[in-house]
């Protein structure tokens, strides 16, 4: 007979204030971010830009709305949101399929793109890995890292969205940075 | 990374913020110094440091991600629609959002608007929502002089944003200096200023952040007020020098207008914003500012709005230069200028700019009042300063905690008569509202604070709830109602880490604190709190009397308290069956229900909690069919709240599964765990149910016959179980499947046999999962047609079952199978006593289910063995056996099919 091996956990009297963190947040976050960004591919055309940014605010209204849905501070939602969207940005790439396998991670700034540096979706993975490894030890660092990176915040926005100093997001993303170098084993 | 751990990788952070604020030069010879002390470490931050030069090197992550794909919203807002508007071109851009140009287009409202797009990620959670509700209020300020906000909302996309009065205009006092007013021009400014500020603080909206960049001068010289109330949603960075904005704890104003208690983190009342005018007619008047030296910095802007004293307008301009300069703009002589700025002007000015927000003028209506009898020559009555607040009861000050998140709009309003009926409209209307909903603000605030910890640490959980406890003494020390409900929730995170003692004292200090609030709802709640922590203890008397206790207080009042009744029988129920008092459970979950009712949206989650509780309890009474209907029902409600992708639905859908197979349900319940798995894609560890739900599901694949299907659940489960490091669940999954490759008897009786030894170890005797091995034993045993090996586990099985009730669907089931093996040993006869035993039993079981598999297999077995003793009633039986079996396994099912087989040709023994 099968057993209750996973009993309904005895709920606790409800709190002032929910502070479990518990990751079904992101599973609904990453499906709310699907169907939000799927909302966009059908209203501008699936090869229209992903406006990333616009998605992280669109989602958080979203989750606005959710009863339950506690996040203890904004911090905390952005790496939540941030790390789904990393999940979108990659699986945008792997479907487009134009790329070329860069070899080495060699990126250039936004406005001297070309064909060549445009990223392939096995090195976007292995960052990605790396990342969520990064995020067990150091989730503030993983979550400058998607913000940055993958979601395409500014510093100065990723400052004034989790309140601290742009010298402070500066040197989380230094260390992250090292940190990923020597996780990849290129450092 | 594998090789830090938590702990350690601390350390090496903060050696690693060293080591890159040193200048590359030094860092070597930092390291040295380092190895001598330890030397791992030091390679450690060698290989970081110079992995930190290689990603400078080559440039590592320095573009985005998708970057040919990603573009950023604000170049592609010019021409796009929001509404009814078309935005045009850009006004400005803050650290909160953009200004935009845009016009209307359907033709109803001629001209250009300003449309402020706000940046979500800067609204809290629950900001969001109240956005909406305040640009109702907002937009019911109407007045002249104030720059209306005609249109508040979201737009599909989910972008907020605000449509206001587009102002082309110049800052007051750059218009005042451009146009030369005079002293009188410009006070009478000031009035038409005044007047928009009273309006709106006669509709109860608090300005917060006047200054000049959010006062207006149109080519009509009508002054223009931006900005109403939404200081806490926008700013703007103009180039001008004097707005250096400063956010404290995400609550933003400016610098050199706020007034002291603003800097001290409490909600801005109208005082606040007396203050602030008080700053800008000191400008106007002299220029410059009241505390703080040119050029000042934030933090010396703060210091001197705290400590220094406001320089008297006579003494303000303090060369000849300064007074000559000053009466120039202001189309006046130095002399002539040095003395209207003595006396009475003066006095009102430095009133406005008392530190106390309770000696300022206690409305702007009384200042402007002031400034009118100084224009008219009359005793002003500024000199009368520290005015008694005698009305002071009705000063409501929401104290919000460490940070300064005020977020209500509604201020009571302190004092002069004309404003006193105002306030007390609003305190009725709004008053409980408010204060709970204050306070639940200020330990949401103080929460968050408190988790943020700081960038170099993290703190661990009991360091964050004895900081917690330390602060909140001392931060909520005058408001009991805030500190209860801090100490409240707490308590609920010591019981999570099963901190009994610490529990304790929270309780008892959030009763007193609730006590002292006199929020009775509150203590009630904590009551029932207390009262099933005491039940924990064991103590079932004491709990039971302080649950009535509780219960008892909340009865009498009226009005929204089913709710905090509900949530204390639920308690009660909870612990009820915790402890194995599953009648009381039973009744209290059903009165908890009742009271319940419609849930209000924030009461889904307690709801969903309640019907799983049910559920169970009714489960456990033998009440299948209303355990199904329970679990239906909170997963149908998980589906409407979207959370139905996420581990606790999971497990919910799980257990549904599990009540489903129980009630013999058995294709119903494949299909659920299915379900349950199918969803599994998306939602985030939720490995940690899958080994309980491959497992299930394999065992009921088993069951339907469809043996190889379910072995390669059960070797899914295995393999994700030693994936996670799971020792737990491989012996219950193991015991659980009753189905064995064709030849491999001995082995898998070998795996049941290990299985079984490990349960042993853990499980109490007679536990009737023990049971579960030897029932798939002897399923398998019965499968190879080795009937002897079934015998020994069946009648340890019963031996387990029979201490148990006789409903119980394992205990018909095991009779069945003796059946059968009677069967297969020739030995109908006492087959069919048993069968019809199995029968008997199953058919109380299968009672409200249109069909179960207990009683299918029991009659298949019943009539099996009439139709080997030759009886002619084998037939109806089988029929029967037939249509529950399909009913319950489905019609594909192995057993489904022998049982037609069976009908279908007699002649088969």
């Amino acid at each position: 007979m099968t057993n209750f091996l996973h009993s309904s956990s005895a709920p606790r009297p409800p709190a002032a204030v929910n502070l479990h963190a518990h990751d079904h947040r992101f599973a609904a976050m990453y499906t709310e971010l699907r169907r939000l960004a799927h909302r966009e591919a059908v209203r501008h055309g699936p090869q229209a830009p992903l406006r990333t940014t616009t998605l992280v605010h669109e989602l958080y209204l979203d989750m606005a709305h959710r009863d339950g849905l506690d996040f203890a501070d904004h911090g905390r939602f952005l790496a939540y949101a941030a790390r789904a969207m990393r999940g979108l940005v990659i699986d945008r790439v792997r479907a487009r399929g134009t790329f070329k396998r860069g070899g080495d991670l060699k990126f250039t700034a936004l406005d001297t793109l070309s064909a060549e540096e445009l990223q392939s979706p096995d090195d976007l993975q292995e960052i990605s890995d790396a990342l969520d490894e990064l995020a067990t030890l150091a989730p503030d660092l993983s979550r400058v890292v998607d913000l940055r990176f993958f979601c395409g915040f500014t510093m100065h926005e990723i400052s004034m969205q989790l309140g601290i100093s742009e010298r402070s997001v500066q040197r989380q993303w230094d260390k992250a940075r090292a940190l990923l170098m020597v996780a990849m084993k290129r450092g | 990374m594998a090789w830090f751990d938590s702990a350690h990788w601390q350390q090496l952070s903060t050696l690693l913020d060293e080591m890159l604020d040193l200048p590359p030069a030094a860092r070597a010879e930092r390291l040295r110094a380092l190895a001598k002390e330890d030397d791992t470490l030091a390679s450690e931050l060698a290989v970081l440091v110079a992995a930190h030069a290689k990603a400078d090197d080559e440039q590592f992550l320095a573009g985005l991600a998708d970057a040919a794909h990603t573009s950023r919203p604000q170049a592609t807002l010019e021409g796009q629609r929001l509404g009814a508007y078309t935005l045009m071109s850009m006004l400005g851009q803050g650290g909160t959002g953009s200004a935009w140009r845009a016009r209307r287009d359907d033709g109803r409202y001629e001209g250009q608007v300003a449309i402020k797009l706000l940046h979500l990620s800067l609204l809290g959670r629950a900001q969001a929502e109240r956005f909406r509700r305040e640009g109702a209020i907002l937009a019911r300020l109407s007045h002249p002089n104030i720059a209306r906000l005609l249109d508040a909302g979201v737009s599909d996309a989910g972008q907020p944003y605000l449509v206001l009065d587009l102002v082309d205009g110049e800052r007051i006092d750059h218009w005042c200096d451009a146009h030369g007013l005079t002293i009188e021009e410009r006070l009478a400014l000031f009035d038409d200023v005044l007047a928009a500020v009273a309006h709106a603080h006669s509709h109860l909206v608090v300005h917060r952040d006047i200054k000049p960049t959010n006062i207006l001068v149109g080519q009509d010289g009508r002054v223009k007020l931006l900005d109403f109330g939404i200081a806490k949603f926008v700013e703007e960075q103009s180039p001008g020098a004097d707005s250096t904005i400063t956010q404290e704890g995400g609550h933003s104003f400016t610098p050199e207008y706020a007034a002291p208690e603003q800097w001290r983190g409490e909600t801005p009342t109208t005082a606040t914003d007396v203050y602030a005018l008080g700053v800008l007619l000191h400008h106007l008047l002299v220029g410059g500012h009241p505390t703080a030296p040119p050029s000042a910095n934030a933090q010396q802007v703060m210091r001197s709005t705290l400590e220094v004293d406001p320089v008297p307008l006579s003494r303000a301009l303090d060369s000849d230069a300064a007074l000559a300069q000053a009466a120039a703009s202001r189309s006046t002589t130095p002399s002539r200028l040095a003395r209207q700025l003595r006396g009475d002007l003066e006095h009102i000015v430095l009133r406005a700019l008392r530190k106390a927000p309770r000696q300022r003028y206690p409305t702007v209506d009384a200042l402007a009042e002031d400034l009118r009898r100084y224009r008219a020559h009359e005793p002003v009555n500024a000199r009368a300063g520290a005015w008694a607040y005698r009305t002071g009861k009705f000063l409501r000050r929401h104290r919000l905690g460490v940070t300064a998140g005020a977020l209500a709009t509604v201020v009571a309003l302190v004092g002069a008569a004309g404003t006193l009926w105002q306030a007390q409209r609003a305190e009725k209307e709004r008053d409980r509202a408010v204060r709970q909903f204050a306070q639940a603000e200020a330990v949401e605030e103080f929460m968050t604070f408190l988790l943020a910890g700081s960038e170099n640490r993290a703190y661990t959980t009991s360091e964050l709830l004895e900081r917690g406890t330390a602060l909140a003494d001392v931060q909520f020390a005058d408001d009991p109602g805030a500190a209860a409900r801090l100490q409240f929730a707490m308590s609920g995170i010591y019981s999570e880490i099963d901190a009994i003692d610490k529990t304790g004292e929270l309780l008892t200090k959030a009763l007193a604190s609730a006590k002292r609030a006199g929020d009775l709802d509150l203590q009630a709640q904590i009551e029932c709190a207390a009262a099933a922590e005491t039940a924990l203890e064991g103590d079932n008397a004491r709990a039971n009397a302080r649950f009535e206790k509780a219960m008892a207080a909340i009865q009498p009042q009226v009005g929204g308290d089913a709710e905090t009744l509900a949530y204390c029988h639920h308690t009660r129920a909870l612990r009820a069956f915790e402890l194995g008092d599953n009648d009381l459970a039973l009744s209290d979950e059903r009165t908890a229900l009742a009271l319940l009712g419609t849930p209000r949206p924030g009461n889904r989650t307690l709801e969903i909690s309640m019907r799983q509780q049910f559920a169970g309890a009714l489960a456990r009474t033998g009440d299948l069919h209303g355990a199904i209907e329970q679990m239906q029902a909170a997963i149908a409600e998980l589906q409407a709240m979207g959370r139905i992708h996420t581990i606790g639905a999971q497990t919910t859908i799980n257990n549904l599964g599990v009540v489903l197979v129980r009630a013999g349900q058995t294709q119903q319940a494949l299909a659920t765990f299915d379900r349950a798995l199918e969803s599994k894609g998306a939602i985030a560890d939720s490995d940690e149910s899958t080994p309980a739900l491959s497992a299930n599901r394999a065992k009921v694949l088993a069951d339907l016959g469809r043996g190889p299907e379910g072995q390669k659940s059960l070797e899914h489960s295995l393999a994700v179980a030693a994936a996670r490091g799971d020792t737990r669940s491989p012996p219950f999954s193991i015991s659980n499947f009753g189905w064995c490759p064709p030849g491999q008897l001995a082995a898998c009786a070998q795996r049941l046999a290990d299985a079984r030894r490990q349960l042993e170890a853990v499980l109490p005797a007679g536990h009737s999962a023990l049971a579960t091995s030897d029932l798939s034993l002897a399923r398998m045993a019965l499968a190879a047609g080795q009937p002897e090996r079934a015998r020994a586990p069946l009648e340890r099985a019963l031996a387990i079952y029979g201490d148990v009730q006789p409903g119980n669907p394992e205990r018909i089931n095991a009779l069945s199978l003796l059946a059968r093996m009677n069967l297969q040993l020739g030995d109908p006869a006492a087959a069919l006593a048993l069968a019809e035993r199995a029968v008997r039993q199953a058919r109380t079981v299968a009672k409200g289910f249109e069909s179960s598999a207990w009683l299918g297999m029991a009659l298949f077995a019943q009539g099996a063995s009439l139709r080997k003793l030759g009886d002619a009633r084998a037939s109806a039986v089988l029929q029967e056996a037939a249509t529950q079996l399909d009913g319950s396994l489905g019609p594909a099912a192995e057993a489904s099919r022998e049982a037609r087989a069976l009908l279908a040709h007699p002649s088969i023994p």
